[in-house]
């Protein structure tokens, strides 16, 4: 069910920390330990180096594409302290913004969903989220949470767009702006903006240790709203919300046997890819009866009766 | 010739002590006979001949490290033979019958003592320090110094001149003073030596001027004392060294480096001769941590193995004693005569020794567990406590005699398979052979190893076999180097396939590594730190920073999957169970650390920041993709490298394939297959035409021919049940129910979305929200103009785009229906608007409230839901937009009820030749006649039209692309170039 397009042999000198492909899928991101960010081009199964940034002086943790009606848009966070949003213009890269307010690592990077305006989240070990917003006056502009999370921040993500009305039935809905966050207090929290201030909406409790990535469902539509989160403490629980109201039911996946660092959704929201420090991943797909399997679990079909679904879970589907 | 590689070579014989814990310095008596090694609670005397002999020891206790010890070199006289400094003061010992006592302790300096030498015939002692003094000492007289040396900065060493006897040296930083016992108020001599601090100092024993001084800038000098500017230097070092000192014979001088910050595995000690110093004449290699102290010895005559002169005694901080004997030719290398004369100097021999001279019986001391708990209570742990009154016996050291593998068969077994970049294809111990086959980038050998019967007394013979990427040149220089290797090992009777095929891989990493010098490179070489990220971390606040994801897997772009993983290091930590992996960025470098001991041998010449990333192939297995071995494979992968014993041959032949080592590979996944989404059906969906149930069934047939049977049903299906003549009966609410009422109208069709929707198809369901859904209407002023003046008409409108889908409604049904006249009125800007207007022209508003209830009615999808359809098609167009399907997606996009902004920048605007006026569109709103014409066809252009913006000229937008598709010139002739200017 999943086949192999390319290898990308990085060059990186030390170890990746995120790789990701932009919106068309032509492009690799690929971020490193070893302070740069190295973008390829990976069309047809065959990579190219297009790019090494080397502006960060730190391991640069996260990277992320901006919606491609912005141009070629990358954004990247370090340990540095450092957001570098690079573009590129005529086949180079080059820095566009350099966003330096946060006073410690900023771990995770994330651009709003297009409707919203070229619109970037970051937050950091210092505790704060900002989001930086390209302003009509063509600067950047920036907004603090300070201390949205104590200790630490260490993972964003924005909400699909919630559509605005149709004019058949009348003025259309105010666009509303929120973002999730996860962090070493151990909580998600769910922000939203309201006049002009980032407000938490609702705070999600229920891991036992720091909270390492969250991520917010695509919604193809409904209502229903899912938020996967993954923790220190091996658990990785799918939060849904009905659309109505701030109350999330919490949905926990069996316990795996390591740390647990990504979970990333599939375009269709209904696929989440689950990542940790055992170094391996899995794919969980929710079933129409509203379970959640692991795909290769069905796939075998057989009950992988006393192992954790995580070392069966591998990208065998 | 460097020859390295002595460890484990002949007789090098190695003592562990690990009894003696932090023991610093080492001395060597005068007659050869002990050693003494001193730590600050402990001072043990080791009897060099019979080194696996109980050894004697002195409890002792200091507050501080033993700094340095030497043994008089003059008979005992005053009741001393040992000297040790511990800090500020001197120890000085008594050692008669392998027995140690005090005697005194000489105390002056205020801080502590760098360095102390004894003079070559009296009993007098040097002793330098931090204070800036340099002490000399009676040993009779321990109440004060005889004499004091003064200076200004701290004095580092001091020697002794061998055969001068009032003449002595001390450094000083990088400078050395040369000092007449019996004018002590000045230097006699003031010598600026090197730019960096001098660690070493030491008399020429043949020459009564000569100094030779090594220093942290990385030089060794010869400085001649009576002629400062004549100094001689041995080429750069690649590391500080910490000392040079000359061979008690001939004109050898031993240097040891000290790798900075104790990186890398180079401490070994080299052995020049001062008459030649392009290459070290041999080097000590063995000790795995920096060599803290040599001496000579000359074995007691009635002991001498193997006519060995002469043997050089080395303790390390890696706790281990070694003795390492000089053979005739290395003493002739370094410009000794023979004693006992062998036959004539063989200059070109002594100009390149070879290691011929050191084959024999090879002793290695290695700790036995048993034999220790054998020896006695007290005995046993790696450290044992030391009680004052009884010292713990030492440990018994036993020698095993590491012996070749008795066949090939146990050698094949034996053999790490965990080679970087090499793989051993077949191994056979009937046939006594084996293929191996390395991979290096661009560079690559296969080949084939045959084991001659005498093996491993004769060398095994390999020769390439296809596959290998090398040019002739460097299968020569591989073949060379496997031969050297093969021979030096074979030489002892040792195995030889495992250093071979490390050998191999190491050539063929350099060469790879040439290459991509000499090419241009894509990437630059990685550095050669050892663990670059180690400099990178490290503040305070790491302790709140999660510890790095070294491994992913993430959902990007369109149904692709990138998958990284962590470095070879990481997985094998967190493979061997030791719990989860930490948390915060603080415990990284522990966990880097750790795993360098824990792949020590990885270390062993291997470079590791490539350190190879044991990345399963996932879907590159022979049978095309999708064998379950990832899991397997990464927990086998985890713990095999862990040193484990290898598993059995055959089972590395039944993995259907090897695991390549790669650095640091992201892999991109196609998971599309895992979604609902199709893009082949994407491309080829029919959206609008003329033909509605003809669209369905040619999507039904699409469906089938992609095999989603039930899509094709579905489209089936949608073309009965949205058939326009159906749909549109019933137009009078009078005439009954309409068509969307019944079971298998609305019902249906939203049963079916909701079905697909819950399968998250987002694809099927918006494209039914298209087909049965209404179109697009920009509620801007031009299509307000035309919906007026459609309505004024009665005839179809035209598009605000500049398409026409003619199945669409295309008149507003609730006007249609209405059939009611409604004045001009510019004032309205939606149809909201024009649904007033509407309104207030009927003559029954009862009765159109019905008309319009009615007309919902008769719709296939409710109008209360628009908006929520609308997004259905938003998130779809989205989708097409991430596979680039530009034009599908604004088909899509003209089915949503609200364009979601409003067009701003260029805009096509058409003239009216009759008018004059502009407009958007094709047809002039005034004069009613269509303004475009085809250049190609002369016929009006309704639907999508193309330009050249250069000349203006163009028409159909089929027309121009068939044109365009082989010529570049305009079809009208005018000569301009549209297709290129359009490029422009």
């Amino acid at each position: 069910m999943v086949s192999l397009i390319s290898t990308v042999d990085t060059g990186h000198e030390d170890m990746i920390h995120d790789a990701q492909i932009d919106f068309y899928g032509t492009r690799l991101a690929t971020c490193s330990s070893d302070a740069t960010v190295r973008v390829f081009s990976v069309r047809n199964g065959s990579q190219t180096l297009e790019a090494e940034l080397r502006e960060h002086q730190g391991p640069v943790w996260q990277v992320a594409w901006a919606h491609p009606m912005y141009g070629p848009i990358l954004a990247s966070c370090s340990y540095d302290r450092r957001v570098i949003i690079w573009k590129e213009t005529g086949g180079r890269w080059s820095k566009l913004h350099e966003h330096a307010s946060h006073d410690s690592s900023v771990n995770s990077v994330c651009w709003a969903p297009y409707e919203l305006g070229l619109v970037l989240v970051c937050c950091s070990s210092d505790g704060s989220v900002s989001v930086v917003s390209y302003t009509a006056a063509g600067t950047w502009d920036f907004k603090k949470i300070n201390n949205a999370h104590t200790i630490g921040c260490n993972a964003v993500s924005w909400a699909p767009e919630v559509s605005a009305g149709s004019v058949l039935e009348g003025q259309p809905q105010k666009v509303t702006k929120r973002f999730v966050s996860g962090g070493c207090d151990n909580l998600v929290k769910i922000w939203r903006e309201e006049d002009d201030q980032w407000v938490e909406e609702a705070k999600l409790d229920a891991h036992s240790d720091w909270v390492r990535d969250v991520a917010w469902a695509p919604s193809v539509g409904l209502k229903r709203q899912l938020i996967a989160s993954c923790s220190q403490d091996r658990r990785v629980i799918i939060w849904s919300n009905d659309g109505t109201g701030t109350a999330w039911t919490p949905h926990e996946l069996p316990t795996f046997s390591d740390v647990i660092w990504h979970v990333s959704w599939a375009v269709t929201g209904n696929i989440l890819a689950v990542s940790g420090g055992d170094n391996k991943a899995s794919l969980w797909k929710e079933t129409l009866e509203g379970k959640w399997v692991c795909l290769n679990e069905v796939n075998l079909g057989k009950g992988q009766a006393g192992s954790m679904p995580g070392d069966a879970g591998t990208k065998t589907l | 010739m460097a020859s390295t590689g002595w460890a484990g070579d002949g007789d090098m014989l190695t003592v562990e002590r690990k009894d003696i814990p932090s023991a610093s310095c080492m001395a060597v008596s005068r007659d050869g006979q002990h050693a003494l090694l001193a730590s600050r609670r402990l001072l043990v005397l080791v009897d060099l001949q019979r080194p696996d002999h109980h050894l004697r020891a002195l409890s002792w206790h200091s507050k501080y490290d033993a700094g340095s010890a030497a043994w008089s070199r003059a008979a005992a006289q005053g009741g001393a033979d040992l000297a040790v400094t511990y800090n500020t003061a001197v120890e000085v010992f008594r050692c008669s019958g392998g027995d140690i006592r005090s005697t005194g302790k000489l105390q002056s300096h205020r801080r502590t003592i760098t360095d102390l030498d004894w003079h070559w015939s009296e009993p007098l002692l040097a002793t330098c320090s931090v204070d800036t003094n340099v002490h000399l000492w009676d040993v009779r007289e321990p109440r004060r110094p005889v004499a004091t040396m003064r200076s200004v900065e701290s004095a580092c060493q001091v020697k002794w001149n061998r055969i001068s006897s009032q003449t002595l040296a001390s450094s000083h930083e990088g400078d050395i003073r040369v000092w007449d016992r019996r004018k002590l108020s000045i230097p006699e001599r003031y010598i600026s030596a090197h730019t960096a601090k001098i660690h070493g100092l030491d008399w020429s024993p043949n020459s009564e001027s000569q100094l030779a001084t090594a220093s942290q800038d990385m030089y060794v000098k010869f400085i001649d004392v009576t002629n400062p500017r004549n100094i001689a230097s041995m080429p750069k070092a690649k590391d500080p060294v910490w000392r040079a000192r000359y061979t008690p014979f001939g004109s050898g001088l031993v240097t040891v480096a000290v790798p900075q910050l104790r990186r890398g595995d180079n401490y070994c000690l080299c052995l020049w001769n001062t008459a030649s110093l392009a290459a070290p004449q041999h080097t000590f290699a063995g000790h795995s941590d920096v060599v803290l102290e040599f001496d000579w010895r000359q074995p007691d005559p009635s002991q001498i193995r193997d006519d060995c002169e002469y043997e050089l005694l080395t303790w390390s901080r890696d706790q281990t004693l070694r003795l390492w004997p000089l053979k005739a030719d290395l003493l002739q290398a370094c410009g000794h005569e023979l004693a006992h004369g062998v036959s004539g100097l063989d200059t070109d021999h002594a100009a390149s020794p070879t290691t011929d001279g050191m084959e024999t019986s090879c002793i290695e001391l290695t700790s036995q567990e048993q034999s220790a708990a054998d020896s006695g209570p007290g005995s046993g742990p790696v450290s044992p406590p030391v009680s004052p009154q009884r010292p713990a016996p030492p440990r018994i050291w036993r020698a095993i005699s590491e012996g070749p593998p008795a066949s090939l068969e146990q050698e094949f077994l034996m053999i790490n398979k965990n080679i970087d970049n090499v793989r051993i294809e077949k191994m056979s111990a009937e046939e006594r052979c084996c293929t191996v086959s390395v991979v290096c980038g661009s560079v690559s050998a296969c080949l084939r190893v045959t084991f001659p019967l005498s093996y491993p007394s004769q060398q095994p013979e390999f020769r390439y076999l296809e596959g290998t990427r090398l040019s002739a040149a460097d299968r020569q220089h591989v073949k060379k180097a496997w031969e050297l290797t093969a021979e030096q090992h074979v030489k002892r009777n040792r195995s030889c396939l495992e250093p071979c095929l490390r050998n191999l891989a190491a050539s063929l990493q350099r060469l790879m590594e040439r290459q991509e010098e000499t090419a241009p490179s894509l990437y630059p070489a990685p550095s050669t730190t050892l663990f670059p990220s180690a400099n990178l971390y490290g503040s305070f606040k790491d302790v709140n920073v999660a510890f790095p994801r070294t491994s992913g897997a993430r959902f990007c772009g369109n149904g692709m999957l990138v998958v990284f993983a962590c470095p070879a290091y990481m997985k094998r930590l967190s493979s061997r169970g030791e719990g989860v992996t930490p948390r915060s960025l603080s415990a990284l470098d522990a966990y880097l650390i750790n795993y360098a001991q824990g792949a020590s041998y990885a270390l062993a010449g291997a470079r590791l920041a490539a350190s190879p990333m044991l990345f399963p192939s996932l879907s590159r297995s022979p049978t095309g993709a999708d064998g379950p071995l990832y899991g397997k494979e990464a927990v086998r992968l985890g713990t095999s490298s862990l040193g484990r014993r290898p598993k059995a041959y055959g089972e590395e032949r039944a993995r259907p394939r090897h695991p390549r080592t790669h650095t640091n590979i992201v892999l991109c996944y196609d998971a599309s297959r895992l979604m609902p989404l199709n893009r082949e059906l994407a491309e080829r969906y029919l959206l609008g035409g003329q033909d509605f149930s003809g669209m369905c069934s040619a999507n039904a047939s699409l469906a089938a021919s992609v095999g989603r049977k039930d899509l094709e049903k579905v489209w089936n299906l949608i073309g009965l049940v949205g058939d326009p003549g159906l749909v549109g009966s019933n137009a009078d609410p009078d005439a009954g129910r309409p068509w969307a009422q019944h079971p298998f109208g609305r019902r249906l069709v939203e049963s079916v979305i909701s079905h697909y929707l819950k399968m998250r198809d987002v694809q099927t369901v918006a494209m039914l929200c298209c087909l049965l859904g209404t179109r697009a209407q920009q509620p801007s002023s031009s299509v307000r103009q035309q919906a007026v003046a459609q309505l004024d008409s009665g005839s179809p409108g035209e598009s605000p785009y500049h398409t026409v889908h003619p199945t669409e409604t295309r008149r507003h049904p609730t006007l249609e229906g209405l059939g009611v006249n409604v004045s001009r009125q510019n004032r309205s800007n939606s149809w909201s608007d024009v649904l007033d207007e509407s309104r207030l022209a009927a003559p029954e508003p009862g009765a159109i409230e019905q008309r319009f209830q009615h007309d919902n009615n008769r719709r296939l999808l409710d109008p209360a839901r628009q908006a929520e359809f609308d997004r259905y098609k938003r998130i779809y167009a989205d989708i097409l937009y991430r596979w680039q399907l530009t034009n599908h997606r604004a088909q899509v996009l003209k089915y949503v009820s609200t364009v979601p902004v409003a067009h701003c920048g260029l805009e096509v605007r058409s003239e009216c030749s009759r008018c004059g006026r502009t407009f958007a569109g094709s047809e002039c709103p005034l004069c009613r006649r269509c303004t475009i014409v085809c250049v190609i066809c002369h016929v009006s252009v309704k639907g999508m039209s193309s330009f050249c913006l250069v000349c203006g000229h163009g028409g159909h937008l089929l027309h121009m692309l068939q044109w365009f598709r082989d010529q570049l010139l305009c079809p009208t002739g005018c000569g301009c170039r549209c297709a290129e200017s359009l490029q422009q």
